[in-house]
């Protein structure tokens, strides 16, 4: 492996945590009756962020070296479901996630501004433990396919 | 009462994102079962991860969009858990097919 991919491969699991960690900060804090919007928004966004700049080193690193040099590997050895289930559920599900992102810092946004919307709060707080636990996932299923080869 | 542009962006963007996660459910079963599609995915975009991604992209910004030109008031908070159920069926989607392609049943 090349330095920038290893490079880019870090970038990808550090913001893919960090970004999952915010969430659960995020949910944490919309799970009180008041909470602080402009410090959960600002959250928010940031988690955005990292999961677009984890989507793109990923797909850098997907693309020009898992399949060749990784996949084979895997399959190969003892543990051949690391890619054939953990692999292929993780890429896939993590698509979704910048999506989610998206919403759930838009939402904390408007909160911000109306901060007596309780539906929304629980809304928003539903949704960001969707993306938590699809975050969690996608990250365990990373250390499982690491530790497969 | 006319709402918020914020508003509005919210409820198009989560409408936009429970139908991307839907098609996209629908196009990772539908790649691996139809080989023809993930050749046309490979030689559109490269790999067929990454056409995966630029479809789930361009239909995220095109329905974000269309619905952004509606102007009634939205019940957010409904949109919301819409969009939560519908990334929850297309994960079940996505992670029950590969469990049973694993298992040799599909």
């Amino acid at each position: 492996m090349t330095t920038t991919l290893a490079a880019l491969l870090i970038v990808h699991v550090l913001g893919g945590i960090i970004a999952i960690g915010m969430h659960n900060v995020v949910l944490m804090h919309l799970l009180k009756k008041a909470p602080n919007y402009v410090f959960v928004s600002r959250l928010a966004w940031s988690a955005f962020v990292l999961f677009i700049l984890s989507w793109a080193t990923s797909a850098y690193y997907y693309v020009t070296y898992y399949g060749s040099a990784v996949k084979p590997r895997i399959l190969a050895g003892s543990l051949p479901f690391a890619h054939t289930f953990f692999m292929e559920t993780k890429e896939h599900i993590f698509l979704v996630l910048p999506f989610l992102a998206l919403s759930i810092a838009l939402c904390t946004t408007y909160l911000r501004m109306n901060p007596d919307d309780d539906n929304l709060r629980k809304g928003t707080a539903f949704l960001t433990l969707v993306a938590l636990v699809v975050g969690v996932v996608t990250a365990a299923s990373g250390i499982i396919v690491s530790g497969s080869i | 009462m006319m709402p918020s542009p914020l508003a509005l962006w919210i409820r198009s963007t989560a409408i936009a994102t429970i139908v991307t996660v839907l098609l996209l459910a629908a196009l990772i079963v539908g790649a691996e079962e139809i080989p023809a599609l993930k050749d046309w995915l490979k030689v559109t975009f490269y790999h067929h991860w990454l056409g995966k991604g630029v479809l789930a992209l361009g239909t995220f910004a095109f329905f974000s969009i269309i619905f952004r030109l509606k102007r009634d008031t939205p019940r957010l908070s409904a949109f919301i858990i819409a969009e939560a159920v519908a990334v929850i069926l297309s994960v079940c989607m996505i992670a029950g097919f590969f469990l049973l392609h694993t298992l040799k049943i599909v």
